[in-house]
Order: structure tokens, then sequence, then C-alpha cells
């Protein structure tokens, strides 16, 4: 009992005092680095590898029901027809039968493609459905091939119009026998099921703000009565709007540059061959760069033209759903402007042996809600000029 | 003490023990790490030696001859502490490991043949070290901690057989196991940069055989005269041919494994130990030891960074009365003194080692004891770059004994 003691108390003193006497491991110090052999340090490598093939990708906007803007004009092979549906409803008692005086499809200002001194004329149409619209199967051909289908009446117009880009737009509604059935619930009278806005010029193309956007911007069917020798205005908000935007098979290249356009989107696609990086390496960092032909590029917004979002694409031509995208300015390389993206994650899930996906897709930013277009040098420009992938990775020893 | 109550403060000193602190001698890189030469707690506290101590008082890990005088079961187990403090061109750091040092238990069968089985687990090799470097390259900032640990252990069963009265052999098959690890973090100043870690590791298996002899009373026999007490030991060890199976990985988002087999050696000891009692309180004992390695392969290739070892070391004991009424005449004190021209050498400069030792063997009933031992030393330069150390290492552990197997005359 007492030698079981005395070793129990003895052990247990001994591991106390250790902690006193011995002190604290600190963390990892330079003591005696110079000592690790020079195998212990990791290797690295920068490989620069080139698109050796180029394609493109030309999608038409299916979710143009999202789109935060209505588009309406013609320019560069680009033309925008805008649907919009109002909330037509029961006005006061007190306008009820009140003689309508004016309507007007009040829109508001968002961008302008081209030339804002570019005259703007718009017919209105009276649409039969607008569902018959709001799908995404219908094309401008669509609508100039069977217009009997879709839109009958025309309804009023605007007559050529100068507009600033800051101006908003009243485009007057001539008739005005469905807007009353509609404010007064006419019995055998038909809902309005909304406005087709075609465009009646070339040379730029007007953006107006959709019903998504903020409430400032929001489209609006204004509805005058006389009431008493004053005239009063009643409003309507829009419910559903759609732009139905086409382009003619435009040229997806221009020389050895690839054209990124919103819109109507055009989406190069880049084949990169990364069998020169060593089979067993990490990849610290990959950097994707792409050189602007500024002579073939133009911008509706300033914010968007320096920005891209890049997508890996396997070969099922399905896209890896994490997306690299830029918003700092272009870099100059040279003195020529180049995009310099990040795509360390996309480098080191293409450097799996499972993985099967070789190619980047470039878009622009903001598709959906802006007009750009701009060129990138593809695989056959120069090798300077050329789309390269820099990476920095550290072989297995 | 029971060998119940044995198990159970073991496994609560364990259980309560720090947790083992990362960090140690940058030297450990290479070879297996550092040798441990361990015998025992006696042994360590007499400097490491006892390759010619005969003695049934604790089990003797040095010389499978030893276990013949062994007469009733003995088991013992220990702890180790060691502190070092290094100092290099860099700079200074100072680290702390801890651990078990392994456990032996030697059961007699037959006490007139001296025929006794052993089985010891004992670590062979200690590899602990941390360092950090920054590095610059092709204009990459990089930091890289560097993390090393592991060890060999040995499991080894031992048996010995008296052809005489005073000549004693012994044999002992041990198996040689163990994982030696490196574990590199790299981070880099560069946001944009992925940061990665490497974690290498190499588990090693092989056997080996370790051959024993002890010749008691060799002055007496050889007619020597004032050698008559004189003690002998010699002890061989195979080389023993290791598989080495290696698993380095390379880990970013994905984790990249290549493994690769070898096969690694630890060569032959060689050692030869004398003790001599010069009288009935005082014991001195002697050994040297050789292992050459400068030969040596690890995973196919020799390292250069290693030479020939060779080790001499000088111990006394002090044993006031065996059987004395008072307790601190009973204890054992202890002491010693060692050279140690380890394997290491580095930019054309052998890392010698020199140490003192000193310790208490405090009785406990049923002929057992409590072991302390300190060591205390220093080892290497700063010359050529290098890194001179302190340290400090301490031994605590028991030895104790179970009246097993034992066959009883009944009246």
């Amino acid at each position: 009992m007492f030698a079981s003691r005395t070793f129990s108390v003895a052990m247990l003193a001994c591991l106390f005092l250790s902690l006193f006497f011995f002190g604290c491991a600190e963390d990892p110090s330079p003591t005696g680095v110079s000592l690790l052999p020079g195998g212990d340090s990791p290797l690295f490598r920068v490989d620069t590898v080139f698109a050796n093939h180029d394609s493109t990708s030309r999608l038409y906007l299916n979710s143009l029901l999202f789109s935060k803007q209505l588009l309406v004009g013609s320019y560069q092979g680009y033309e925008a027809w805008s649907c919009i549906k109002f909330n037509i409803g029961r006005v006061p008692d007190s306008l009820t039968g009140l003689p309508i005086v004016g309507a007007f499809i009040e829109l508001h200002p968002a961008l302008t493609l081209g030339s804002a001194s570019t005259p703007i004329a718009i017919q209105v149409y009276r649409l039969i459905q607008f569902s018959f619209v709001s799908t995404d199967s219908v094309t401008l051909d669509s609508l100039k091939l069977f217009p009997a289908t879709y839109y009958d009446a025309l309804e009023g117009s605007l007559a050529s119009t100068t507009a600033n880009e800051t101006d908003s737009l009243r485009i007057p509604i001539s008739d005005t026998t469905g807007i009353r059935a509609s404010t007064e619930g006419s019995a055998g009278t038909t809902l309005f099921e909304g406005f087709l806005l075609k465009p009646n010029f070339t040379g730029s193309i007007r953006g107006f703000g959709s019903s998504l956007a903020s409430a400032n911007l929001l489209p609006r069917l204004v509805v005058q009565y006389l009431h008493n020798g004053v005239r009063q205005e009643y409003y309507f908000n829009a419910t559903a709007t759609r732009f139905i935007a086409d382009s003619k098979p435009g040229p997806t290249k221009i020389g050895a540059s690839m054209i990124v356009q919103n819109g109507i989107s055009y989406r190069p696609i880049f084949d990169f061959d990364l069998s020169p990086l060593p089979q067993s390496t990490s990849v610290m960092k990959a950097t994707l760069q792409l050189s602007l032909d500024a002579a073939n590029s133009s911008a509706v917004s300033s914010s968007t033209v320096d920005s891209v979002v890049v997508y890996l694409m396997y070969d099922n031509g399905a896209l890896e759903q994490r997306s690299m995208s830029i918003y700092t300015p272009r870099i100059s390389n040279s003195g020529r402007p180049v995009y310099s993206v990040s795509i360390t994650e996309f480098v080191q899930l293409w450097m799996r042996p499972s993985t099967v996906l070789r190619r980047i897709v470039v878009a622009g930013l903001d598709e959906y809600n802006s007009l750009d277009r701009f060129a990138i040098y593809g695989s056959g420009a120069a090798r300077s000029l050329q789309p390269r992938i820099i990476v920095t990775n550290s072989p297995a020893r | 003490m029971t060998m119940r109550r044995f198990i159970t403060n073991v496994v609560l000193s364990a259980l309560l023990a720090p947790v083992v602190f990362a960090g140690g001698s940058v030297y450990t890189r290479y070879g297996f790490g550092d040798l441990l030469f361990f015998g025992g707690n006696r042994s360590f506290a007499l400097g490491g030696t006892g390759i010619g101590l005969v003695s049934g008082d604790f089990i003797n890990r040095l010389n499978p001859a030893s276990l013949s005088k062994i007469t009733l079961t003995r088991f013992s187990g220990s702890f180790y502490f060691n502190s070092i403090s290094s100092k290099a061109p860099e700079g200074s750091s100072s680290y702390s490991n801890f651990g078990l040092q392994g456990i032996a238990v030697a059961i007699p069968i037959s006490k007139d043949h001296g025929i006794v089985l052993g089985v010891e687990s004992t670590p062979l090799s200690l590899v602990s070290y941390a360092v950090v470097r920054t590095q610059d390259t092709l204009g990459i900032a990089s930091t890289q901690n560097v993390y090393g640990s592991g060890g060999l252990s040995q499991f080894a069963l031992a048996l010995s057989y008296s052809p005489t009265r005073f000549v004693h052999t012994g044999a002992r098959l041990n198996y040689v196991f163990g994982r030696l690890h490196q574990y590199t973090k790299l981070s880099f100043t560069d946001p944009s940069f992925s940061n990665a870690t490497n974690d290498f590791s190499v588990y090693y298996s092989g056997v080996s055989l370790t051959l024993g002899v002890m010749l008691e009373r060799v002055g007496e026999h050889l007619g020597i005269s004032g050698l008559d007490k004189l003690d002998a030991g010699f002890i061989l060890t195979t080389p023993a041919d290791l598989k080495a199976n290696r698993q380095n990985s390379y880990i970013t988002d994905s984790v990249l494994t290549i493994t690769t087999k070898s096969t690694s050696t630890i060569p032959a000891v060689l050692g030869f130990g004398v003790s001599y009692p010069l009288n009935q309180r005082l014991l001195l004992t002697s050994d040297v030891v050789l292992q050459s390695w400068s030969g040596a392969t690890f995973e196919g290739a020799t390292q250069a960074q290693l030479r020939n070892a060779f080790r001499v070391a000088v111990g006394a004991e002090l044993l006031p009365q065996a059987n004395g009424d008072s307790y601190w005449k009973r204890v054992a004190y202890r002491a010693g003194a060692g050279f140690h021209q380890t394997y290491y050498q580095m930019n054309g400069t052998g890392i010698d080692e020199f140490f003192f030792s000193g310790g208490l063997g405090l009785p406990l009933l049923l002929e057992g004891r409590l072991n302390i031992g300190v060591q205390v030393g220093m080892r290497g330069t700063t010359a050529q770059r290098l890194e001179k150390e302190t340290f400090v290492r301490l031994s605590v552990g028991i030895s104790g004994t179970e009246a097993w197997f034992m066959k009883f005359d009944e009246d």
C-alpha cells in the first residue's frame, strides 16, 4: 500500500514538475532551417498554355422576362420589339363616365445603344394575348411572319421624335375604346392584354425600364380624363414586360478576334491543352489572360465592357456552375488592354484525372441586362495576343 | 506492487501526461532520427551502459543474455521527458517532448538453466522537429512550416540460457516498425495563390536478431588477479532490411497521393561492455558500441549526411545497504558519462554528443524500484552553419516483480 502510494505520488509529481522544468514548446522557428535538405523545399514552376482552338456558343435569351429593361430599335444588326401588359382595372367612381381625352404609354430611359440623336418612331399594336408572346420560343421572326397570331389593331404611334438619353417618352394611344371598356368593366369587353411596341427607326436601340425596374423607371399607362374642364391623369403600372430581340446572323469572329456580345449573346469558347503541365503537380495559381481587340469593340455601358464572366465547360457542353468574373478595370499589357481573370479553382478541377473538361467560355457581364459587343483575340492571333493561361504549380518530387 | 496496480498507474499517468509537444532537433530529419540506446532506467542513469551488467534486479534490454539472472517474474515501464535548447545561425529555440519509453516483462522458466522469456517494446529512434522557412522563388513569396514526427520502435521476444553457472547466452528476435512523418504547410503572401499542404510518411517494418553473451568473473577464469569479479558482455545485432512504404500526399483543393515501395537498412550493431564491483556497495560499468552507417541505404539510396556511429560510456552505482533498515541506505545512487559520435554529419562536420548522467533507484516493495534518471549534455556546433544543442533527458520508470509461475512445495 505504502509503495503503491509512493509510486503514484512520485509519478504525478514528476509529470507536474515537468511542465515547469521543461517549459512549453514554441511555434516552428527558423532555427536550423538551413540544415533541411534542399529536396524538402517545394519546387515551383510557371507554365503558360495557349488556346489552340476557338468556337462560339450563341444563345437566344430565353429568360427575357427577367430583363430589367425594355429594348426598342434597330442598330448594328440588332432589332428589338417590346411588349407591355398593364394592370388596367376599374377607375374610381369619380372618373367613371368622364370623357377620356388622352392616353399614353410612358417609358423612362435606361440605356442607349448607338446615337441618342437618332429620331425615334414607334408603332403601338394591341396584343392578342400577352401569354402568346411570353414563351421562350417566340422570336422576332415569329412576330414578323405570323403577325395575326400575336397582335392586331394599331392603337397608337409615336412619330419621329428626338429624345435625349435622359428624356422620358410618352407614346400616344389613339384608340382608347379598349381602355375605357377595361376601366369601366363593360360587359362583353375583352380584357386588355397589352401592347406591342414596334420600332419604326434605325440607328439606335433605346432601352427603358421594365416591370422589374425600380419604381421610378416603371412603365405606366397614363389615362387623361376631363373633369370640369380640367385634365386629370390616372396611372396604371405595367405588370409584365418583355423584349424580343434578334440579330442578323452576324459575325462571331472578325479576323482572328472572337466576338463577345450581350443581349443576343455570343460566347466564345476557347480550348486549351494542359498537357505541358507535369502530370503530378499542385496548382497554386492560374490566371486567364484575354487581349481586347479594341478596334472591333463597342459598348453601351462602361461597367460591362470592363467585365467578363468566365465559365468552365465540360466535354458534354455542360457548364461548371461556379464561374469567375472580374469587376476591375482591364490591365495593360505593353499598352494593350488585357482581361486578367484568376481561374485557379478551374484549373485545379481541370487537373483532376477524373475530370473531362478542356474549355473556357467567356461571356459579357450582365448578359441579360446590357447590350455590349466587344472582341477578344482568339487562337489564330499572334502569339502575344492569344488567350493564355498562366499556371504557377508545384510538381511532386 | 501488484501487476494490476502497476498497470493502473501506468495508464493513469499516460492519460494525465501532457500532450506531446512538436519540435526538437533538426538533425532528426536525417536517417531514422535520433537513435535511442535504451537499456532500461537503471542503464539510463549509468550513462547508458549495461552490456556487461549481469543482474537479476532489472530487465537489461541491452543484452538478452542478462535475462538469465532473473528469478521472479519482473516487469518494467517508463516515460521520458526531453528538453532541447537549440542554437543556430538563424536564432535559437527550445522544445520539449514526452512519451512512453517502453515496457518489458521477463518470465523465468528455469532458474537452474537460466531460461528466461522476455517480451519488450522499446523505442529505437525519435524524429521531432518544427522549422519555419520563408522562400522567394520565381518571385513567389511563400512560408513553409515543416514538422517532423515519428520514429522506429521495436517489439521483441527474448530467451536466455545459461550453459554454465558463469556463462550466459541470449537471443532476441526484434520486430522493428515505425512511421516517419513530415508535414509541410505552404502558405503564400499573395492571397491569389492557393495554399497547400504536403504530407509525407514512410512506414518501415523488418526483423533483426540480437545475440548476447555474458561472462561472469572473467578475471577469475582467466587467472587475471585484480579482475576476479569482472563481468563482461558482448552483443551483436544483425542488420535489418526494412520494407519502406512511402505515401506522399499533395493537398490543395484535392489530394494527389503517390505511393512507392522500397527498402532501407539498419546496419549491424556490435557492442562490448564490462561491469566491476569495487566492493559490496560500489559498481562500475562501461560500454562501447559500434554501428556502421556510412553504407546504409534509405529507400534504396545512401544519405551523405550519415557516418559511422560510435558510443562509449561509463557508469557507477552506489548501493549503501541492499537490505538496510534505513530507507535511504537502500536507495541506489547512480552516475555516468558518455561520448557519442552520432551518425549525423553535415557540411563536412560530424555531430558529436557529450553527456553526464545521474539518477536514483528508490526501493519499492517486492524488489521493485522507482528509477529516476537524468542525462544532461550537449551536441553539435554552430560552426559551418550547424546547430548546437543542449539537452536534458529525464527518464522515470518502475521495475517490479510478481510471484507468477512459481512452484510452491506443499506441506
